[in-house]
C-alpha cells in the first residue's frame, strides 16, 4: 500500500528496478557460496566471482541513496515513505549478499558438506531461500498485500526451523567440526530469510510496523 | 507541487501557458499603471534609484523581500518599459536582484544545521552563489559605470532584433495582453477615476499578477519536468560538473523558470556529500544564466525596446561573470574559497549564518539605502 506512491514517479520506478537488480546479485553470490559449501565448488575458484558480485551490491546500494537524495532534494517530502522504505530495503540486501558472502567463507574455511549425512535437507533449505530472494523482488515490485503476507508467513516458519535446528545443536554431543559450521550456517540463512520477511512486511504493513511481526514483536536478529 | 501534481499532465501545461499569459498582463498593468501616475510621483521615485548603489541594493532588498529575482528583474524590465526609470538606473537593480536571489538557497542551508559536516557543505554549496554574484557585481558595476559597456552592448543587440531606442517597436506580446490591461484600466478608472489612485491600483495588481503568475509557473513547471530534473542531476553527478553542470542548471532554471529552485535543490545534495563545491558551482552559474530569460519574456509585453536592452543586460551581465569567474582555475577558485572559508567560520559558530543572512541581505542594503537618500 505504502509503495503505491512510488509508481507514480519514473525515477523511483528506476529505483525500484535497481533493487531487482541487488537481488539478483545477492541470489548469485548466495547460490555461489552454497555450491561451495554443499556441491563440492572450489571455494578458491570463486573467490574473485564472489567478492566482485559484493562489491557490485555495495556500489547498486550507494547508486540507490545518491538516487533517493536527489528525489527527494527536488521532490520534497511528497513520497517520503516510499524513499525511506526503498533505503531500508537496499540495505536488508546488501546485508543478504553480507550474509551470503559469510557462508562462503565457512565454506573457504575448509568445511565441505557435499558428502554430509543431512545434506539432502540442507539442499532443500538452499533451494527454497534461494527461489525466496528472487520471490521477494515479485511481492516488492508487484505491492500485492496477500502474496506479501502469505510469503512472510512462510519466511516465519522458515526462521522458527533454523532456530531449532541451533537450539539442537547447542545441546548436541557431536564434534565443534560438526556443530558449528552448521550453527554459523543456520544463523545466516535465518538472517537472510528475516531480511526478506522484512521486504514482505514493507509491503504488507504500516511504515512503523515494518520487519514487526503482526503480534508487534521484532523480527529475528537482521 | 502536490496539488497541482495531480493534475493530468496537458492540464498542467495549459496551466503554464494561461499563467503566462497573466504574467504578461501584469506587466502591462505595471506599464499602464506607472503611465497613469502623476509626473511628480514619477521623479520622487525615480530619485530612489537614481544613484547607482541604491539602486543596487534596492534589487537586492526587493528580490529578498518577494524570494525571487524573477520577479524583482521582470518588475524592473515593466517600470523601464514604462519610461520610468532609464536602462542606466535599471542596471545596476537587476545586479542587485542577481545579489538578493541567492538569500533563498543560503536558508536553505539552515536545514541541515545539526549535523556540522553536513551543514559545512552545505553553507559551502548555497553560498559560492552568493560569491559569485557579489564578485561579479564588484568587477562589472564599476566598469559599467566608468565604460556602460553592458548597456551599450545590449542596446546594439535591441537595435538589431527590434529598433533603436526611443522608438517604439509593436510587440506582438504586448497587442496580445492589450485587451486585458485595457478592461481592467476601464474597470478601475471606473472605481477610481484617473490618474495616481488609479495608477496606484493597476500597480498592486500588476505586480500581484507578476508575483502569482511566476510563482505559480515555477510550482506547475517544477511538477511537469521534476522527473527530467532528477535524469539532468544525475547526469551532473556523471559527469562530475564542468560545461555538463552549467548547461544543466540553464535548461533546469529555464523549465521551472526560478534559480533560487535549481541553486535551493543542490544544497541538500551537496550537505549529503553527493555532489561536491566544485561540481555544484558551474550548475549555479547556469541557473544564473537561465533565470535571465524571465526578463527576456517580460520585455516583450512592452512596447519599448529599453525594457528589451535592460533585459539583455541581465544575461549580458551574467555571462560576462561567467566568463571571468569560471574558465580560469585561478579565478574559479575565488568563490569556492570565499565560499569554503565561510561555511568553515559558520560550521565552528553556525550562529552565524542568521547573522550573516540577516546583515549582508537586510541591514546593509536597508543602511546603504537610508543613507544614501
Amino acid at each position: 500500500m505504502v509503495l503505491e506512491v512510488f509508481r507514480q514517479s519514473d525515477r523511483l520506478q528506476k529505483v525500484s528496478d535497481q533493487i531487482t537488480r541487488m537481488l539478483n546479485e545477492s541470489r548469485h553470490v548466495f547460490d555461489e557460496a552454497m555450491s561451495a559449501l554443499l556441491a563440492g565448488a572450489d571455494p578458491a575458484a570463486l573467490d574473485d566471482d564472489i567478492h566482485g558480485t559484493d562489491r557490485r551490491i555495495n556500489a547498486l546500494e550507494q547508486e540507490i541513496r545518491r538516487e533517493l537524495v536527489i528525489h527527494t532534494s527536488v521532490r520534497g517530502t511528497a513520497d517520503i515513505t516510499a524513499v525511506l522504505i526503498l533505503l531500508m530495503v537496499g540495505r536488508k540486501i546488501e546485508r543478504m549478499g553480507d550474509n551470503a558472502k559469510n557462508i562462503y567463507d565457512i565454506a573457504a574455511q575448509g568445511i565441505d558438506l557435499a558428502e554430509a549425512p543431512d545434506h539432502a535437507e540442507l539442499a532443500g533449505y538452499r533451494d527454497e531461500v534461494s527461489q525466496a530472494i528472487t520471490r521477494a523482488g515479485e511481492v516488492f515490485n508487484s505491492g500485492d498485500v496477500e502474496a506479501a503476507r502469505t510469503f512472510a508467513e512462510r519466511m516465519v516458519q522458515l526462521q522458527r526451523e533454523f532456530d531449532q535446528h541451533v537450539d539442537t545443536l547447542i545441546v548436541s554431543d557431536a564434534p565443534s567440526t560438526h556443530g558449528v559450521p552448521r550453527a554459523l550456517l543456520y544463523r545466516y540463512l535465518k538472517r537472510i530469510v528475516a531480511n526478506l520477511e522484512g521486504m514482505a512486511s514493507a509491503v504488507a504493513n504500516p511504515f512503523d510496523l515494518i520487519d514487526y511481526t503482526p503480534e508487534g514483536d521484532e523480527q529475528g536478529e537482521t | 507541487m502536490d496539488r497541482i501534481g495531480v493534475l493530468p499532465r496537458s492540464v498542467r501545461g495549459v496551466l503554464v501557458l494561461v499563467l503566462l499569459y497573466l504574467f504578461l498582463t501584469g506587466i502591462g498593468l505595471l506599464e499602464a499603471g506607472i503611465k497613469g501616475l502623476g509626473s511628480d510621483v514619477q521623479e520622487r521615485l525615480f530619485e530612489q534609484v537614481a544613484n547607482p548603489l541604491s539602486g543596487l541594493f534596492v534589487g537586492v532588498l526587493a528580490t529578498v523581500l518577494v524570494q525571487s529575482s524573477s520577479v524583482t528583474t521582470s518588475t524592473i524590465v515593466g517600470l523601464v518599459g514604462a519610461g520610468l526609470i532609464s536602462v542606466e538606473s535599471a542596471v545596476p537593480m537587476v545586479m542587485g536582484a542577481n545579489i538578493g536571489t541567492s538569500v533563498t538557497n543560503t536558508l536553505a542551508s539552515v536545514g541541515s544545521i545539526r549535523r556540522p559536516e553536513e551543514f559545512r557543505r552545505a553553507v559551502a554549496a548555497a553560498t559560492v552563489h552568493d560569491f559569485f554574484n557579489v564578485l561579479a557585481v564588484a568587477v562589472l558595476l564599476p566598469l559599467e559605470l566608468a565604460t556602460g559597456v553592458l548597456a551599450r552592448v545590449g542596446t546594439a543587440i535591441t537595435d538589431v532584433l527590434v529598433g533603436q531606442a526611443g522608438t517604439a517597436f509593436k510587440s506582438p506580446v504586448k497587442e496580445a495582453v492589450k485587451a486585458p490591461v485595457e478592461a481592467i484600466e476601464g474597470l478601475f478608472g471606473a472605481g477610481f477615476g484617473t490618474g495616481t489612485a488609479q495608477g496606484i491600483v493597476l500597480i498592486v495588481l500588476g505586480l500581484g499578477l507578476i508575483f502569482v503568475g511566476l510563482t505559480f509557473i515555477t510550482t506547475t513547471m517544477k511538477s511537469l519536468v521534476a522527473d527530467q530534473l532528477e535524469e539532468s542531476l544525475n547526469r551532473v553527478l556523471q559527469a562530475g560538473g564542468g560545461v555538463v553542470a552549467l548547461g544543466v542548471g540553464l535548461v533546469m532554471t529555464v523549465a521551472v523558470q526560478s534559480s533560487s529552485i535549481t541553486t535551493s535543490v543542490m544544497v541538500p545534495i551537496a550537505a549529503a556529500g553527493i555532489l561536491s563545491l566544485t561540481n555544484v558551482y558551474p550548475v549555479t552559474l547556469g541557473a544564473n544564466l537561465g533565470t535571465t530569460v524571465t526578463a527576456l519574456i517580460a520585455s516583450l509585453a512592452t512596447n519599448r525596446p529599453e525594457a528589451l536592452t535592460v533585459a539583455l543586460v541581465h544575461t549580458l551581465f551574467n555571462a560576462a561573470g561567467i566568463t571571468i569567474f569560471y574558465p580560469l582555475r585561478p579565478m574559479r577558485a575565488i568563490p569556492l574559497r570565499l565560499a569554503e572559508g565561510l561555511a568553515t567560520i559558520c560550521g565552528s559558530n553556525r550562529s552565524l549564518l542568521a547573522g550573516y543572512i540577516f546583515g549582508a541581505f537586510v541591514v546593509l542594503p536597508l543602511a546603504v539605502i537610508a543613507i544614501l537618500s
